[in-house]
């Protein structure tokens, strides 16, 4: 059982995470945007946040940006989750900055449960 | 194209200035004609209006009068074995008047006088250097009707005779005959001499071309090209003229000189000078022409095109000046169009080759080239053009993306409710019927994601947007990687599927490109191969800098005519195949793309029967590829 955060601006992938997760034993929550996100992060502590990237006004990398500055991005464990075409040395050099790993969209619900479940808490 | 417009210009000014000249001395020349057939007009009106003065002087003389009023002369009619017999005061009379007239005769070139009263009864005859009667001398000419025209003019006017042939000098003469008059107005004698025509045709005669009189009956009375013969004729009176003379047929027969002909003949009515022309052995011939009053005969004057130029000085210097010119403006023109063109002509060239440079996902503004305006305005232009184009791109560019991009993200959410729906544990146990409507919609999402993800790909790669990754890949690891992947689809159609690289190899390039252009080609195979012994074999070997991946297959093979198109967009072997397989037709397009970006090659070896071989290559060191690119690049910008 692992506490998630949802950040993502599409509400049918929310929802469609909060039938999985919250289905398979783990407590997910969401938001649907980068700064109500944030200040989730902020305030508490989370097992895993799942991060969209393309989110209008503040983005996924907004977030990621504002956590570097505050130091807070090693505090969490962001996977980001995204249909955007990211590259693999992209995605190394977040990992290096904090970021955990990445999961593309669409996904596969078994391999997403599996991804999950392979985080160290 | 310019070279050819100015020596076509050249050459038409000078074949037009040669032309107007040609006319300018065919003009000078026809008006020389007309001047020469003039002055011999006015030497045969001479000749006509002399001898007639001739005759009137003699006629004045008083011993006319003093012999014809003396009473033996008005008794007459005194003969003798045909022969007039002079009383003696005649006879002293006589002798003084012939001695005069011999002296007179003598004097002009008249070759035969007569004194001839109303009764037909010579009185007197002279003939060349005889006096009659004379053994040489006919005795007696007809007085009528020959002579009577003579007794019908009156006092100093003078009968002109139609050419005919003397019977004492046997020669063709012109006859003057006037009356003597005497002091009571009576005309007892007429007085007659004959010119030889040789006089006339002496007038006709020229120094060039061809001098000739016409008369109506179609022979030529004098002809400078024709010698008379001025002997004596045998059969004198009775001699037709075109047994004399020759016809007009001797100077040409072609139906256009009859044509002038006619038309000199008809011009009876006018003493103009005027001119016609006539083709015949080869050239033009032109003719100048006046009416004589005397027998409505024509004075002609012809010469050929070819005499009327020739010794004409002007028309050779002109030719060889406008030759001389011509050469001259075209060596000119030349050296001025190439001149001209290394001006206009190179900067277009340059601004073409500059054009082509462009790279079409990113046109760059061209700097003006050289000082010419207005090939700088098209420049200019064409950069206005072009930064529209640039616009327009961008515009088309994000909306494709956007629209791509927009597609996709629906298919997420489809997908993963599909799959949530065929797990019983989170919400629930669906049907048979109803998982199996779950799978279609689950199957189709995914071919929907397939082909917007081949659009966004092929997008990328036109565009040159495609992002290439550059890590380390352990080849052996990703193609274990794919063969535990694949296994499942090969187990399905009964495929047996072989990795055969048989050594340890890594490359650093873009691994999920490399593992989709592998895809690609396997799962295109698996399409190709025999449904019973299917097999495919792929892997990878080490060739210098790069890196061979190959998968080949069992299947049918493909014909060299369809492997020349088999990388280019939208293009499938077998439709039916397509729908099979659910391929968009854009796999192997995007394929080439992806791995000509990497800096390797693709190709495909196949005969139709035994199979196909794809092979790719891969450079073992992307960047230091990319880099020596980037050197090439930044050299050839140097250049």
């Amino acid at each position: 059982m692992k506490k998630i955060l949802g950040i993502d601006d599409n509400a049918d992938i929310n929802e469609l995470l909060d039938t999985i997760l919250n289905g398979s034993g783990h407590e997910f929550i969401y938001v649907k945007s980068g700064i109500e996100g944030l200040k989730l992060i902020r305030e508490k502590k989370f097992d895993i946040v799942l991060l969209d990237l393309a989110m209008p006004e503040f983005s996924g990398f907004d977030v990621i940006n504002s956590l570097v500055k505050e130091g807070l991005l090693t505090k969490q464990k962001i996977i980001l989750f995204t249909a955007s075409s990211v590259l693999d040395s992209e995605i190394e050099d977040l990992i290096k900055k904090g970021i955990h790993s990445c999961i593309r969209k669409p996904v596969d619900v078994d391999f997403l449960l599996e991804k999950l479940e392979q985080v160290q808490v | 194209m310019f070279s050819i417009v100015i020596i076509a210009a050249v050459l038409s000014t000078s074949y037009i200035s040669f032309k107007s000249l040609e006319s300018a001395v065919i003009d000078s020349q026809l008006q020389q004609m007309g001047h020469e057939v003039e002055v011999k007009a006015n030497l045969i009106d001479n000749l006509n209006s002399r001898a007639s003065e001739d005759l009137l002087f003699a006629v004045k003389n008083p011993i006319f009068v003093k012999y014809f009023e003396l009473p033996d002369t008005k008794a007459g009619n005194i003969y003798k074995n045909n022969v007039l017999q002079f009383t003696p005061q005649q006879r002293i009379l006589k002798n003084e008047l012939d001695q005069w007239i011999y002296n007179f005769q003598n004097k002009f070139s008249i070759d035969e006088t007569c004194l001839i009263d109303k009764t037909g009864q010579e009185h007197t005859r002279l003939v060349m250097k005889k006096i009659a009667p004379d053994s040489d001398l006919s005795s007696e000419e007809s007085a009528s009707p020959f002579f009577k025209p003579s007794f019908q003019k009156n006092i100093n006017e003078v009968y002109l005779e139609y050419p005919y042939v003397s019977p004492d000098t046997g020669r063709w003469v012109f006859a003057y005959t006037t009356p003597i008059v005497l002091n009571d107005g009576s005309k007892p004698a007429f007085y007659h001499f004959e010119i030889p025509l040789k006089a006339f045709q002496d007038i006709t005669k020229v120094d060039e071309g061809r001098a000739y009189v016409i008369d109506s009956g179609g022979y030529l009375v004098a002809d400078s090209s024709h010698v008379y013969n001025q002997s004596l004729n045998s059969a004198p009176f009775g001699q037709s003229p075109k047994d004399f003379f020759p016809s007009i047929s001797t100077i040409s027969t072609s139906p256009e000189f009859n044509e002038d002909i006619r038309t000199m003949l008809a011009s009876n009515n006018s003493t103009n000078i005027s001119h016609v022309t006539y083709s015949g052995d080869g050239e033009l011939h032109y003719i100048v022409f006046k009416r004589l009053p005397m027998f409505d005969w024509i004075l002609a004057y012809e010469k050929p095109y070819s005499l009327m130029m020739s010794g004409n000085y002007n028309m050779h210097n002109l030719a060889l000046t406008l030759f001389v010119i011509s050469l001259g403006v075209i060596a000119g023109g030349l050296i001025a169009i190439y001149v001209l063109s290394d001006r206009i002509t190179r900067p277009i060239i340059d601004f073409a080759r500059k054009c082509r440079d462009q790279d079409v996902s990113n046109l760059q503004r061209i700097n003006p080239i050289g000082k010419d305006k207005e090939i700088n305005q098209v420049i200019y232009a064409f950069n206005d053009m072009m930064e529209r184009v640039n616009a327009i791109e961008k515009q088309k560019e994000e909306f494709a993306s956007m629209v791509t991009h927009e597609l996709k993200s629906p298919l997420t959410p489809i997908i993963g409710w599909c799959q949530t729906l065929k797990n019983p544990k989170l919400i629930g146990q669906l049907n048979s019927k109803q998982l199996n409507a779950v799978d279609v919609i689950q199957r189709n999402a995914k071919r929907l994601l397939q082909l917007v993800g081949d659009i966004l790909d092929v997008q990328k790669l036109d565009l040159n947007r495609m992002k290439f990754d550059s890590q380390s890949i352990d080849v052996d690891e990703l193609l274990n990687y794919m063969y535990n992947n694949l296994q499942n689809v090969m187990d399905q159609k009964n495929i047996k599927q072989i990795n055969s690289t048989k050594e340890q190899l890594t490359v650093r390039s873009d691994r999920n490109r490399i593992e989709q252009v592998l895809n690609n080609l396997i799962l295109n195979a698996v399409d190709f191969v025999p449904s019973e012994g299917g097999k495919i074999e792929y892997g990878a070997q080490s060739k210098g800098d790069e890196v061979i991946f190959y998968v080949k297959d069992n299947g049918t093979g493909i014909s060299p005519e369809k492997q020349k198109n088999l990388f280019h967009k939208f293009y499938q072997i077998d439709t039916s195949v397509t729908r099979k397989h659910g391929g968009s037709g854009l796999g192997l397009a995007i394929s080439k793309g992806i791995i000509e970006s990497l800096g390797g090659k693709i190709w495909i070896e196949s005969e139709l029967g035994s199979g196909a071989s794809f092979y790719f290559t891969i450079p073992k060191d992307r960047t230091k590829t990319a880099m020596s690119e980037k050197v090439m690049d930044i050299k050839e910008t140097a250049k």
